[in-house]
């Protein structure tokens, strides 16, 4: 009976540490950027896209800045990934993004990610990486680091083959002699239901045609090059971003 | 029989201490902005290693007449770049590029005008092998280094062995490459504190006033592809077509990567140090800065490649004021880094 006892005490022991060792499970997540202009894939330096103004456009370049990055359990919890991750479509590599995160299996409801750096962290010369990559934006525009370079050429109104430079950073507006500077990124949510039960990329999609769609109609000819010191044009760029990203595939590995 | 295995199973141990690892000192500037330098792998830098290959860098036996080193045509007195517009091989014959000055190597992820080195170990094969440069063989060489008194006893400090080849040649050589770090120009020291860059202040002024010029996109949105005082090397390490030429005689990174819109696309030279590194352009084609500048405010030419960051290219430019022009050149010339001339 004594032993009987003291088997069901050390079963009860055994019992309640397994239950405090319990780890949820968890599995290594990343991410991969994908580029589309409207339903096709993005390819290089061709002028053959047409943007909702009419301008029929090229790009040759496309970076661009996320960080911190959210996953939303439906739990109610959020999944936090620190850090920041340059997109450049033509650096190997930079167009997936694999932080080496173990996140939570289960159901989410949806993503999401500060487009550039939030006012906290977009801080002149602190990265030595994006230095490295050139990728500050002026201290007489606002400092810090730019958000988004998206380069081609299309055909003005001229009918001449021209460049234009949509840049994205903080917005400085003049008022009298003085300069006022206004953090320019946005949140990106997405809102969709997924489960994470395995190693998994998720795929984040951006349509370069939304860049110049709604609420603000962007002609190449009005805002083609120079907009970086244009309050007008950041703060369209703000508004027009808040669309451009979808989900696309979750791929398990 | 241990023994007989031992000796027979290769190249003899030689017993020597191992190198002393090399610290790269960091300017202040760099050490502030940029990542530390990327290091190989399997090629570490060391004392010895640094040693031999400046001894390397600077020995004329590299070249089939022994009248030519590296240092030939990376003159160390000219910010180890070229004064001459082509450089002369041993033969006589002109090479079709400025040679680039050698600063701040480590930092650079991109190599030569057109990208054709993918690490400063593979660049140092090519120059001793061209018929317009050195024009030598790699067995010519290992026989004239091995022959010599000092060379067996250095690589074997350097290298744990007295068999001297040509990927320890370039290993030593990119090793001493890298130690050539340049950050102490006027406009260094006064990111670093110093009032005026140790200039005055009417010259200071105008000096801010180029370096506003240099950033502003409105103006001469220079960059975008130079740098800024966030990115001490002034270089983005990219390719451009900025404007030259409406043809190519010579495709540039076109060349290398067999793209036709790579065609007429250099990479963006640093800044650093120009007064000593004329002729300007990957063809040694502009003489003096204020030629350089003329060219982005009234003399680009288009062509199905440039850069979309080149403005106003119909009217030939950005357009600036003489003021803005003379203030830009100072400040250019505010980053010469006088102390880094050997």
């Amino acid at each position: 009976m004594k032993i009987q006892h003291y088997i069901s005490a050390f079963l009860l022991i055994l019992t309640v540490s397994c239950k405090e060792d319990v780890q949820p499970v968890s599995h290594e997540i990343g991410f991969s950027f994908i580029h589309n202009v409207g339903t096709e894939a993005l390819t290089t330096n061709t002028i053959g896209y047409t943007n909702e103004a009419g301008n029929e456009f090229s790009v040759e370049t496309l970076q661009y800045l996320v960080s911190n990055i959210r996953l939303n359990k439906n739990d109610g919890k959020i999944i936090e990934i620190e850090g920041y991750h340059l997109v450049d479509i033509y650096q190997p590599g930079s167009e997936t993004f694999s932080p080496g995160s173990l996140v939570e299996a289960g159901n989410y409801s949806g993503i999401s990610f500060v487009f550039g750096f939030d006012e906290a962290d977009n801080i002149s010369g602190e990265y030595p990486d994006l230095n490295l990559a050139n990728w500050n934006w002026p201290d007489m525009l606002g400092g810090g680091y730019h958000f988004m370079k998206l380069e081609g050429k299309f055909i003005d109104e001229q009918q001449n083959e021209v460049g234009y430079a949509t840049h994205m950073g903080t917005a400085r507006e003049i008022s009298g002699n003085e300069s006022i500077f206004h953090p320019n990124h946005f949140e990106v949510t997405i809102l969709q239901n997924f489960t994470i039960d395995s190693e998994t990329s998720i795929e984040i999609k951006m349509d370069i045609l939304k860049w110049y769609k709604t609420p603000n109609l962007w002609d190449l000819n009005t805002w083609g090059a120079g907009i970086m010191p244009n309050y007008d044009a950041q703060v369209a760029l703000n508004q027009n971003g808040q669309d451009v990203f979808s989900l696309g595939d979750l791929i398990k590995q | 029989m241990i023994s007989v295995l031992g000796i027979s199973c290769g190249p003899s141990p030689e017993n020597t201490p191992d190198p002393n690892p090399y610290e790269i000192q960091y300017p202040a500037i760099m050490d502030q902005y940029l990542p530390p330098i990327r290091i190989p792998d399997d090629n570490p830098m060391t004392v010895e290693g640094v040693e031999l290959g400046e001894k390397l860098f600077l020995d004329t036996r590299l070249s089939g007449d022994n009248t030519m080193s590296c240092a030939s045509c990376h003159l160390p007195e000219a910010s180890f770049s070229d004064q001459a517009q082509f450089s002369i091989g041993i033969d006589g014959l002109e090479g079709r590029r400025n040679a680039m000055p050698l600063v701040n190597l480590g930092w650079m992820f991109t190599l030569l005008w057109d990208g054709s080195a993918t690490s400063l170990e593979n660049q140092a094969f090519t120059p001793v092998v061209d018929p317009v440069e050195m024009h030598t063989t790699w067995p010519d060489v290992e026989a004239r280094l091995s022959a010599d008194s000092e060379y067996p006893d250095l690589f074997l400090k350097a290298f744990g062995t007295r068999n001297i080849d040509s990927t320890l040649v370039s290993k030593a050589i990119a090793q001493f490459e890298r130690t050539l770090i340049s950050a102490n120009s006027p406009f260094d020291k006064f990111l670093g504190g110093l009032p005026n860059g140790g200039w005055t202040e009417t010259e200071w002024e105008r000096v801010l006033n180029g370096r506003d010029i240099f950033l502003a996109e409105e103006k001469g949105d220079c960059f975008h592809c130079h740098g800024s005082p966030a990115n001490p090397l002034w270089t983005d390490n990219f390719f451009h077509n900025n404007g030259l030429d409406e043809t190519f005689d010579d495709p540039g990174l076109g060349g290398v990567t067999k793209n036709p819109a790579d065609n007429g696309k250099f990479k963006t030279p640093t800044l650093r140090n120009l007064l000593f590194t004329a002729p300007y352009m990957h063809d040694g084609r502009f003489n003096t800065l204020e030629e350089v500048v003329e060219h982005y405010s009234t003399g680009l030419k288009n062509s199905p490649t440039i850069d979309p960051l080149m403005k106003n290219v119909a009217e030939g430019g950005v357009q600036l004021t003489q003021q803005e022009k003379d203030d830009l050149v100072l400040f250019l010339k505010s980053l010469t880094d006088s102390t880094f001339l050997r």
